[in-house]
């Protein structure tokens, strides 16, 4: 049975380790420019040569997104920017661009995958993209598993299908709700996300909503009960969403497809409802299984006003372990007290619960909370752990 | 510069009497956000009426097509293939594959309304031997004019009318009323609704089909002011006749014909003062920054 890549978002070259060391196959990033998350800790050409080594020496892939759809004074660089990509070997680049692929096809021997902004549908336009050169389409997020089977039966070049994180409420790459509204580009990476605002919606002048406004925010996809079904369709590569998210979001999530996607090739029992509780640990906003099983409804969407979930707090990552002492060195990220039952969540092994105890600051003074956002702290870990291992509070 | 404008049957007559270089029809399951799209066989006969009126007929394909929809688009590209069309409007690429098995892409007129938006899009698609490109309806008019100036094939743009915003395959007003019960979506007569943000005001249409929910701008572009400089960079010019009383549309049209002829006068302006500039001047370059929210 071929294993699927599992690719996951690289906020920042922290990110960019972790995806990889928990599990992924690929990352995807943006550089500084043409790039759609102008929000995120985007990748200096310096930054992206370090991710592409540390990927490499890994055994992995590094995918660079270059899917705005520029405007005239836009293109300024492109062409130099990409042929460095070449040089520093990213293995792909991202364009939803025609004239951007082209420029790729023209100018590089960079392979180019096609960016979900183009909301492929159907696999002629799939085979479209092939015959001019792209080795791999992201698939639109509307489609259904049923699509996708028929889809993936004519396909001729590799298919990758977002299986997790946040989900455009549009038709991606076809929504300028927030250019008309607050004068940012959606599709040059200034996306409001006015789809996830409140309205009122009239009848003439009649006010139609009267229990609440009207909403049409979506809930993020999470795919785990259908990950069989797309290794069986053979789909190349699955993707989750969330260049923005924190690292505690992409090692847990990370972690859990892996487990799964490993589990699934190799295992014929695959307990399920284990990895739904585990991925749940992660969310931050509710989920739902978006169009996997056909057109959504009600339980695909937000309705209520307040949905954003607390995580699993996610309360430091290990710097490093003196074996001797048993004594790990992390950095803190989130408050916890002297005593609290806290979690080692590693790529190595299950979780494991100890007791947060010992704890000092960087000048050696007994400490009873952490209370300061990256400060470096010591405190007793019985077992070993590892630069990258994630210390977490148990709900 | 064409000028050509959205009809249907109710408009079709009129129309033909009109000042216009070319008139454009929805086709049944294979158009979206148009007046009263058409059967193929009506189709057939609104291209004779076309052709004996000395005017020019497109049609406008522009649905996104999943693979159940491949086979209805071959067929109707089997039929229409060897009809009188001048050009055809398409979003999806399976519409370019359709018509390039025929050997007729040169019929064709790439319109996916966000996507053709720098000098290297339109490079790309001259390429692919197709008739023209419609820019993307985003674009300012600076923009316009820089791509015009570097322009490899015909281009064209929606010069008036309602610019749709957001297109979303969910049925949003349905599973909203759905889960609220605040009403009944089926008892509601009417197709087209507002919709109005909680800090603004401006009411956008919306309104939902078997394509899914559609959101549009406010008011509707018109392009008067600035005609004579679209006339130096485009080739066709579009008026969308979408949500216009068809009362209303022979007006639209001969304002265009006037306006090309003499600058617009103040009365003729006044009569759009209902409508805006659209994107022209509108720059959408800002970017957000940490901890923004709207």
């Amino acid at each position: 049975m071929k294993k699927p890549e599992l690719l996951a978002p690289a906020g920042d070259l922290e990110k960019l380790k972790i995806a990889l060391l928990y599990g992924a196959d690929a990352v995807y990033l943006g550089g500084e420019s043409f790039s759609l998350r102008a929000r995120a800790s985007n990748f200096t050409l310096e930054d992206i040569q370090e991710g592409v080594s540390f990927a490499h020496s890994h055994g992995k892939r590094v995918y660079v997104t270059t899917n705005i759809f520029p405007h005239p004074d836009d293109l300024e660089g492109f062409v130099p920017y990409i042929k460095r990509l070449e040089e520093i070997g990213v293995d792909a680049v991202i364009c939803a661009s025609a004239g951007m692929i082209d420029l790729v096809r023209k100018h590089t021997g960079l392979s180019v995958h096609v960016s979900t902004q183009q909301s492929v549908l159907n696999h002629k336009a799939v085979n479209f993209w092939h015959k001019r050169g792209a080795s791999r389409t992201v698939l639109a997020r509307e489609l259904s598993l049923s699509a996708l089977e028929k889809l993936s039966k004519n396909a001729q070049s590799e298919l990758e299908v977002f299986i997790h994180g946040g989900m455009c409420v549009s038709y991606s790459g076809k929504c300028t709700l927030s250019n008309t509204m607050s004068n940012r580009d959606a599709n040059r990476g200034g996306c409001a996300h006015s789809c996830r605002w409140n309205y009122d919606l009239f009848l003439g002048e009649e006010k139609l909503n009267r229990s609440m406004p009207f909403a049409m925010s979506s809930k993020d996809l999470q795919s785990v009960r259908h990950i069989s079904k797309l290794i069986d369709l053979n789909i190349d590569s699955l993707k989750i969403e969330g260049r923005m998210k924190s690292v505690h979001y992409i090692a847990t999530v990370v972690q859990t497809y892996r487990k799964l996607i490993d589990e699934l090739t190799e295992e014929f029992d695959v307990d399920i409802p284990k990895y739904l509780l585990e991925i749940k640990k992660a969310e931050n906003r509710l989920t739902s299984e978006g169009f996997m099983n056909g057109m959504t409804g009600v339980e695909e969407q937000l309705y209520n006003l307040r949905s954003e979930q607390p995580t699993q707090a996610f309360v430091g990552m290990v710097l490093e372990y003196d074996k001797a002492k048993k004594i790990a060195t992390i950095e803190q990220r989130n408050y916890f007290e002297a005593g609290d039952t806290l979690e080692i969540f590693t790529p190595r092994f299950e979780p494991v619960l100890f007791k947060a105890e010992n704890m000092r600051d960087e000048n050696g003074e007994t400490i009873a909370v952490a209370r300061h956002p990256k400060e470096r702290l010591t405190l007793s870990v019985p077992f070993e752990v590892k630069p990258f291992d994630i210390l977490r509070k148990p709900k | 510069m064409k000028i050509l404008v959205t009809a249907d049957l109710s408009t079709i007559d009129v129309l033909l009497k009109k000042p216009v270089s070319g008139l454009v029809f929805g086709l049944q399951s294979l158009s979206q956000r148009v007046r009263e799209p058409l059967s193929v066989e009506t189709l057939e006969d609104c291209a004779k009426r076309c052709q004996k009126a000395g005017k020019e007929i497109y049609v406008n394909m522009n649905a996104l097509i999943e693979e159940d929809g491949l086979g209805t688009l071959e067929k109707t590209a089997k039929e229409i293939v060897d009809l009188p069309v001048d050009g055809i409007l398409f979003a999806d690429l399976a519409v370019y594959e359709a018509f390039a098995r025929f050997g007729k892409q040169n019929r064709l007129m790439y319109y996916p309304e966000t996507y053709v938006t720098s000098p290297s899009d339109v490079e790309f698609w001259s390429e692919q031997g197709i008739q023209s490109v419609v820019l993307s309806r985003e674009l300012t008019l600076s923009s316009i004019e820089k791509i015009a100036a570097r322009k490899t094939m015909p281009l064209a743009m929606i010069g008036h009318g309602y610019l749709n915003m957001f297109h979303s395959k969910r049925r949003l007003i349905k599973t909203f009323f759905d889960h609220t019960k605040d009403r009944d979506f089926k008892t509601l007569k009417q197709k087209t609704f507002t919709l109005v943000e909680e800090l603004r005001e401006d009411p956008y249409p919306i309104y939902q089909d078997e394509f899914g929910t559609h959101i549009f701008r406010s008011r509707p572009l018109a392009s008067f002011k600035v005609l004579d400089r679209l006339q130096e960079a485009v080739d066709v010019f579009l008026i969308d006749t979408l949500f216009y009383e068809a009362s209303r549309i022979p007006q639209i049209v001969d304002d265009y014909a006037a306006a090309l002829e003499s600058p617009p006068t103040s009365a003729l302006l006044e009569r759009y003062e209902d409508h805006d500039d659209g994107f022209l001047f509108q720059e959408t370059s800002e970017l957000k920054t940490r901890g923004d929210s709207q």
